[in-house]
């Protein structure tokens, strides 16, 4: 009985404690090496990119209240940190054109197939959610914008 | 003579014939490039061994081979074939390719550094050609 008592006095405690340890916020602004300073590109593409992209895969995370509770708070910082390894869009403008094509090239396959934005991320930020015909906007556009920079490339 | 005549114009028209279709092989190729399409060789048996057996035409792997046949690379678009060649590039450096559940049975099929730096260098080649 006094361990049953114990137990739930812990739990709390415990996620008080932890209230206190959070990670460093994904908050560095927008840079000049931000895809969004890219001229080249349709504001309608932009404006996707940051809707459904950039909280996971840029240095500027547009943070809700939820997400300053720990432990979502870490949960959410692992998202941040996979995703700006496989791509950030925060140095878009830095980096090789061959890179650059080929994120292109998985940035189509990955919302065709459904794998991007994460569910998990989708449920919670509903906008995020990508229609058929964005999708297919977006393909448009990583297609085009491919041939554009092996096209610039060459010259 | 009549025959003679004869006998020249269906030579004529036979060597017509055969120049076409030569012309016609040409065009072809022009149009099919994979047929022509050499890997290196030193890169070839690298991933002949390590990567043929589920990313090529002829494997019996409809999903790997859907994704990459190294024999068909050079039938892709420009764009295509550079994001492929990334693609192949990426999953070597992390060691996500060849998969380790198909290493653990086959240690032989594992890339060692040098090989590696091997096939980075075709790929480079490849790159810089487009």
């Amino acid at each position: 009985m006094n361990l049953k008592k114990y137990k739930l006095f812990a739990i709390p405690v415990i996620l008080i404690l932890i209230q206190f340890f959070q990670p460093a916020k994904n908050s560095m602004g927008i840079g000049e090496n931000h895809i969004i300073n890219e001229t080249s590109i349709a504001d309608t593409v932009k404006n996707m990119l940051s809707v459904s992209c950039f909280d996971c895969h840029s240095n500027q995370t547009n943070y809700h209240w939820y997400h300053k509770i720990s432990p979502v708070s870490w949960i959410i910082n692992g998202h941040i940190n996979e995703g700006k390894e496989e791509l950030n869009f925060s140095n878009w403008k830095s980096m090789d054109v061959y890179d650059k094509i080929a994120i292109l090239d998985e940035i189509c396959e990955e919302v065709k197939d459904k794998k991007m934005p994460l569910k998990a991320y989708s449920l919670i930020h509903n906008e995020a959610k990508l229609s058929e015909e964005q999708i297919k906007t977006l393909c448009d556009w990583t297609s085009q914008y491919s041939e554009l920079l092996l096209k610039e490339n060459k010259q | 003579m009549h025959n003679i005549k004869l006998f020249c114009g269906s030579i004529a028209i036979l060597m017509l014939f055969s120049f076409s279709k030569v012309e016609n092989k040409k065009a072809d190729s022009h149009l099919k490039p994979s047929e022509v399409y050499e890997i290196p060789t030193d890169a070839k048996s690298i991933l002949k061994r390590s990567c043929f057996e589920c990313h090529h035409s002829d494997s019996k792997k409809i999903l790997a081979k859907g994704k990459l046949s190294f024999d068909k690379l050079d039938e892709l678009k420009d764009v295509k074939k550079i994001a492929s060649l990334k693609k192949i590039e990426k999953e070597i450096k992390e060691d996500k390719m060849p998969p380790k559940k198909y290493t653990k049975n086959f240690p032989e099929k594992q890339l060692s550094e040098d090989e590696k730096k091997i096939v980075f260098e075709w790929i480079n080649s490849e790159l810089t050609s487009e």
